[in-house]
């Protein structure tokens, strides 16, 4: 390896793919401290200053209230100020059997607190479960229609399928789910996907040994589920439910196409980042908003970064 | 399992009791999953089949659809959508070429750098992750402010060069932009993805094969690539069936208002989001011409994605 590590060729390959990965790396953090300190700029900086790209001003005299402003951080203020504009314009029409719905966002800004929590927290839940239990029943319970179902699963999630989501939409408004948070958990609670056949894979490698000597001690395949199986699988369900966790905090089109009335943290932002009006037309608002909706994740990121891309690549080695 | 006739008789009766109990377990396990699949899989595959063969219109003084068989009326209408706005080939072609061609090879060689444990791997690991984790609306954002109002200063200000129009705003060169933009946050899941393949290679193959004088071009050629393989052409695979289905982002950052750009899969969702199953207006085609709309497109795919499939499986490279 030493001496492969001395040669020529490998000093240039090293050197050009460091030097194409540096500058990579570089544009990544200075995007993430430019919209950091942007947002914590007066709104007069960007347009009167020209305060591009410089540090935020704290001189009074200069910029009135400037200080005050970045100390109490007024743009994050002004999002909340702000909320109003998102909610008058999440509503929706439509006709069902010739009943005419027409819903409107309701709540203000502690409403989006709770849609969030829901999204996420209740969603990223059934997310792990649902896959991880199907997973169980289809590995421990060989049948046939365990098997027909890890097809199904494989057909569905390798199987390009074009333009279903006006039939969903349709199918959601005939049920009475369009635009609930019933609606979106029904979504969520699916057993297709990726982490399905990771759960598979490992259930598979899982000795029965616990769970036979659990039912030879009178144990029910309920008890065996709760006491023994989930426990053993919590570390897997925690990783998947926290990737899940995630991806739905920074989902926003799930909501805004069918729960348009239930905005969360993610579609606020969005709409106040691509609507002129409810950021008074302030670019520092709406990166302020923006990185409201990054920074929470950014931080669990530092913290949980190993778990969360150690269960991705283990998912890369099993697909 | 009231009567007991001999003790075989009885030990049959009490595997059977099991087995039921078993069968029991196993449905109630299973039902959810499978009722969900039937319906938001099963179902609404079948039903996006029937609405693309129906027409929905409001009879005048009610609320309630008349529903007729449209034959292939709403098929025609697609294909007339698609003719008109032929520049979504282009923008679609141009979105699979960047992220497929560049992205996924420089995705590799990131990766083999970073499996190398070549300098500063980790952080890289780190950093070219950091993208998919963070929600794209503040990449987008951050982005669109930078390539456009902070170049815009950079040009007339710093370098003096005189008025210029931001890189979004420039209709020549929004695009590039947009699909640079792409490139620049993709790398993620595929480095993660590949950096994991390459580290479930046998050590002693990439031993004998140092000993055999092979350098770091070579190893990346003859031993890690082929042993990839798999990997790859899953993630070559995915790439090629999002070809009807990749936004580009642009509903990230352009919201409604990114028509002039668009790619297949940026028009079907906006207009689905705005469409009802009649025609609300002349611009937004019904739910029946969508679904006929991702019909065609899916009659295009699906043939094309199978079959590069098992090309890609036949004729992959091998570690002999």
């Amino acid at each position: 390896m030493k001496q492969q590590n001395k040669s020529i060729s490998n000093r240039v390959f090293i050197i050009i793919v460091c030097t194409v990965l540096s500058i990579y790396a570089l544009s990544i953090i200075l995007t993430l401290l430019w919209g950091l300190l942007s947002s914590l700029k007066n709104q007069y900086e960007f347009m009167f200053y020209q305060n591009w790209l410089g540090f935020p001003t704290l001189d009074e005299n200069m910029l009135p209230n400037s200080r005050e402003e970045f100390f109490k951080l007024w743009n994050y203020q002004v999002i909340v100020k702000n909320y109003h504009y998102v909610e008058e314009g999440c509503r929706t029409n439509y006709v069902v059997n010739g009943v005419w719905y027409r819903n409107e966002a309701k709540g203000g800004f502690p409403m989006v607190i709770v849609n969030t929590f829901v999204y996420t927290v209740v969603g990223s839940f059934l997310h792990a479960f649902v896959p991880a239990i199907a997973a169980y029943a289809v590995t421990k319970f060989e049948n046939p229609v365990g098997k027909f179902m890890t097809g199904a699963a494989l057909f569905a999630m390798t199987t390009p399928v074009v333009g279903t989501q006006a039939s969903f939409l349709t199918m959601m408004r005939n049920i009475g789910l369009y635009d609930t948070f019933w609606g979106y958990l029904l979504q969520k609670a699916t057993f297709g996907g990726m982490y399905f056949f990771v759960f598979t894979a490992y259930f598979e490698s899982m000795p029965d040994s616990f769970s036979e000597a659990a039912e030879i001690d009178g144990a029910s395949y309920f008890t065996i589920l709760i006491s023994i199986i989930i426990p053993l699988t919590m570390k897997m369900i925690s990783t998947v439910l926290l990737i899940q966790f995630i991806n739905g905090w920074n989902d926003y089109q799930t909501a805004y196409m069918y729960m348009p009335t239930h905005p969360t943290v993610a579609y606020a932002v969005w709409y106040l980042t691509t609507n002129n009006a409810s950021s008074g037309g302030e670019m520092v608002v709406r990166i302020a908003a923006a990185m409201m909706l990054g920074l929470p994740i950014l931080v669990a990121f530092i913290f949980l970064k190993d778990k969360m891309m150690g269960n991705v690549t283990m998912g890369g080695l099993k697909g | 399992m009231l009567v007991k006739t001999n003790e075989n008789g009885g030990t049959a009766k009490r595997i059977n009791y099991r087995k039921i109990k078993r069968m029991l377990f196993f449905a109630m396990l299973v039902a959810w999953p499978i009722f969900q699949f039937s319906l938001c899989y099963v179902y609404v595959n079948i039903n996006s089949f029937a609405l693309a063969f129906k027409h929905y219109e409001i009879p005048q003084g009610t609320l309630g659809f008349n529903i007729t068989f449209a034959g292939m009326d709403n098929f025609k209408e697609a294909i007339e959508i698609i003719s008109a706005r032929a520049y979504m080939f282009k923008t679609s072609f141009l979105n699979f070429f960047w992220t497929v061609l560049i992205g996924l090879t420089l995705a590799l060689t990131f990766s083999y750098y970073i499996y190398k444990k070549y300098p500063m791997s980790d952080l890289f690991r780190v950093v070219l992750f950091l993208p998919k984790i963070l929600s794209g609306v503040v990449f987008s954002l951050l982005f669109k402010y930078l390539s456009n109002d902070v170049y815009k200063y950079v040009v007339e200000v710093i370098l003096e060069s005189g008025p210029t129009l931001g890189l979004m705003d420039n209709p020549e060169t929004k695009l590039a932009t947009v699909l640079f933009y792409n490139v620049w946050v993709g790398f993620g899941v595929n480095v993660l993805m590949f950096t994991g393949s390459m580290s479930g290679i046998d050590e002693s193959i990439v031993e004998s094969a140092h000993l055999d004088g092979v350098n770091t071009v070579q190893e990346f050629i003859y031993i890690t690539f082929p042993m990839i393989w798999p990997t790859f052409t899953s993630f070559f695979t995915i790439h090629v069936a999002a070809f009807f289905t990749d936004q580009m982002a642009l509903h990230t950052m352009f919201g409604t208002q990114g028509h002039d750009i668009a790619t297949f899969g940026y028009y079907l969702y906006v207009t689905t989001a705005s469409a009802e199953l009649i025609q609300v207006n002349a611009t937004t085609p019904s739910f029946g011409v969508l679904s006929a709309m991702g019909l065609l497109m899916t009659a295009v795919m699906l043939p094309l994605v199978l079959t590069l499939r098992k090309v890609l499986k036949k004729y992959g490279p091998s570690v002999d």
